[in-house]
């Protein structure tokens, strides 16, 4: 095994190690023969250490491959957000070549299949993609933001989420990490922190109040089928209806049609959305 | 006959019948007194004179006097007689507050030591000190708060409290590390040497993982303890600590995690160096290095060994060798290394400052492997690593820089290699 060392090709080879998948891979993206790699994995928190919006965007993440017909598989690990490029759970690995590629943030993700030809939306005209994308920054701004003002800033839900952070740590971790992870999350999100309760569930309740009159009586929110907005808010829907937040919960509650939409045929796929793991189908190309 | 009287002299009888240290102020009697009394006892002159300077070391070593100034006088008795001898040790003490600044630079990186300690707090050599350090660029800063004490007076054991905090980048592993450290040794001799026993604990924490690091790295993220007694042997035989020529220095450590936390492994790992001057000025060195490490819970890449570098094994990257995970050094639970180095003078130069530069050739060899089976153990020797080159060496207080120029000459495939020039600053260098 041992070789006589050629110092500078080696080492060269060496460094472009790392470089010569991505380079590889943008140019098949540039001629257009990306193909979704086999044995994507999307990991995430198990349900106990899951907070409401990490789970509303795991279902999200969860939902949009789903519905864009992208086969991964679910895997479960409890330091998922360590993991993480991005310190968030979930995120999604495509394994090119030698090297993975890691999407850690859901619009990220939206926007590298959307630019392939790959997801979803793709039959939008240029005016319901505007709106499309600004109805997806209505949801990262109220109700994502809801949710986590719900998860680490109101009082009634903060203890839960203290104590989700002391899963599987020893003694005396168990209770040191909850609360350096409360303050890191204070200082990071002081804006949030300072507001009151009140005008974030006022804004919680008019993004619900746009998007149900958008939805309208319809089982998506574009009649091309569904998109991303119709994952990111299954999946938020879905989060907050079987969480411990009463709040939120009845306000969104009061938006039959949006709570419909989550439970509605056009989305039989959602029932995927209960796998932990779900079996690995034939790769799709750029073609399909 | 010159021996003789020197002998007569020598050997003459003397009394001491008053020791006095003169200039205490904050410094407390009981420890001082304890540091001198050995003065009393002398019973010749030559006792007297090795037992006074003695003490004069000792008292330096307190850390609390800047000057100790020895004097011998004639002691007289209420008659105005002559009746013994009388030993004065006239001291300055330090201030209260100390600090200074330092700062090191390297061709890749540098770093900037910043330190603060308020010395012989309570009058018995308490000190306390912080050190913050911050390499640069973004590979980390280190805060730690540090009190020693001398045991019981005795300033050959002295036990030692500490907290710390370290943030560092480790880019060739690809993870960020946050570490909070607590700590309780006792430091004494022996006569094999100098001995350290600690507890040691420490909170780490694994994060921002670069993008192209694989899982099987990954899986390590987020928080452990590692509770750990640990027990340090330095045994030093060198002729000159700085620039030796003859003797060794072995330093031997082990140390036990389990102790609460979830971290459990034993650890082993020696690091020896032997000097012999062939020629006058001429002297040859051989280090060898070694560790295993036996992990009773599946092990974290922040405790495995990490082997290659400017300190270690010259001509391959930082942590280049051994196992790798899609370009990321991946540690082993096993590794050796050794080196022959051959230190020349500069020549046509003199004074203290160039007897500290000296030219050198060296040829380094070693390994790092997991230790799953027999076959990875005895790959260990089987896939040797082997380096060689020459350049400078140079020693300045108790670090070491080296610039050299070094190639590898056998090395495996998934290795990162660095020939060429390479410019290294450590404590210890293999």
């Amino acid at each position: 095994m041992a070789s006589s060392a050629k110092p500078s090709s080696v080492a060269n080879s060496g460094a472009s190690v790392g470089g010569k998948s991505i380079a590889a891979n943008l140019l098949d993206v540039a001629i257009g023969r990306f193909q979704w790699p086999q044995g994507a994995l999307l990991y995430f928190l198990p349900p106990e250490r899951e907070l409401l919006p990490d789970r509303a965007i795991r279902l999200s993440f969860q939902a949009y491959l789903k519905f864009s017909g992208l086969a991964y598989e679910d895997v479960c690990a409890l330091n998922a957000d360590y993991m993480s490029p991005s310190g968030q759970s979930p995120f999604l690995v495509l394994q090119f070549g030698t090297r993975p590629i890691i999407f850690s943030n859901f619009f990220q993700l939206v926007s590298f299949i959307e630019a392939q030809k790959l997801g979803l939306g793709q039959d939008l005209d240029k005016k319901e993609k505007s709106e499309h994308e600004a109805y997806i920054s209505l949801i990262k701004m109220s109700l994502l933001s809801a949710m986590e003002y719900d998860a680490w800033i109101s009082k009634a839900s903060r203890q839960e989420t203290l104590s989700s952070y002391s899963h599987g740590l020893p003694w005396p971790l168990k209770h040191l990490v909850p609360y350096s992870q409360y303050y890191k999350y204070r200082w990071n999100h002081w804006g949030l922190y300072k507001r009151d309760e009140a005008s974030v569930l006022s804004e919680f309740n008019d993004a619900c109040n746009a998007l149900s009159v958008h939805l309208g009586g319809s089982r998506s929110f574009y009649q091309s089928g569904p998109t991303a907005l119709d994952a990111l808010m299954c999946g938020c829907v879905e989060a907050i209806l079987n969480s411990s937040s009463q709040k939120l919960k009845s306000i969104l509650s009061s938006y039959d049609n949006l709570v419909d939409f989550c439970h509605s045929s056009v989305l039989s796929q959602r029932k995927g959305l209960q796998f932990i793991s779900s079996p690995s189908t034939a790769n799709l190309s750029s073609n399909q | 006959m010159e021996e003789g009287n020197f002998m007569r002299i020598t050997n003459a009888k003397v009394k001491v019948c008053k020791v006095q240290v003169l200039g205490l102020n904050r410094t407390k009697n009981d420890i001082v007194t304890e540091q001198v009394k050995d003065v009393l006892k002398s019973e010749n002159l030559l006792e007297l004179v090795a037992n006074s300077l003695e003490s004069v070391d000792r008292l330096k070593s307190l850390n609390a006097f800047k000057e100790v100034n020895l004097e011998f006088g004639a002691c007289r008795n209420k008659m105005g007689k002559i009746d013994g001898t009388a030993v004065t040790f006239r001291v300055k003490e330090n201030g209260l507050i100390a600090s200074s600044i330092s700062a090191n630079a390297g061709t890749q990186s540098g770093d900037a030591n910043l330190s603060f300690s308020l010395r012989n707090i309570f009058g018995r050599a308490e000190q306390l000190k912080v050190v913050s350090t911050t390499a640069f660029p973004q590979w980390g800063q280190t805060i730690q708060l540090e009190l020693t004490k001398p045991y019981y007076k005795d300033i050959t054991r002295q036990f030692c409290a500490g907290l710390g905090t370290t943030n560092f980048k480790q880019p060739p592993c690809g993870y960020q590390e946050n570490i909070y450290e607590q700590k309780v040794q006792m430091q004494c001799f022996s006569r094999l040497g100098h001995h350290t026993f600690g507890w040691f604990c420490d909170w780490r924490e694994l994060f921002g993982f670069d993008n192209g690091v694989p899982m099987s790295i990954r899986k390590d993220a987020g928080h452990s303890l590692k509770s750990s007694l640990k027990h340090v042997l330095v045994t030093d035989n060198r002729d000159d600590p700085l620039l030796p020529s003859e003797g060794y220095l072995t330093k031997l450590t082990h140390e036990v995690a389990g102790l609460g936390g979830d971290i459990c492994f034993s650890k082993a790992e020696v690091q020896t160096q032997m000097f012999k001057e062939i020629f006058p000025e001429w002297v040859l060195g051989l280090s060898f290095w070694g560790g295993l490490l036996k992990p009773f819970s599946p092990s974290k890449i922040n405790d495995r060994f990490l082997l290659g570098g400017s300190t270690t094994l010259r001509g391959f990257e930082m942590w280049g060798v051994g196992p790798h995970r899609h370009g990321y050094s991946y540690g082993g639970e096993a590794y050796w290394a050794t080196g022959l180095h051959l230190f020349l003078p500069l020549p046509f130069t003199s004074g203290e400052f160039f007897r500290r530069i000296r030219f050198h050739g060296f040829l380094t060899a070693g390994n790092l492997n997991e230790l799953c089976s027999l076959s990875s153990f005895l790959n260990l020797l089987k896939e040797t690593r082997l380096s060689g080159g020459f350049g400078m060496h140079c020693r300045l207080g108790i670090a070491q820089i080296e610039l050299n120029y070094a190639i590898p000459l056998r090395a495996q495939s998934h290795d990162r290699l660095k020939p060429g020039l390479q410019f290294g600053i450590g404590l210890d260098m293999l």
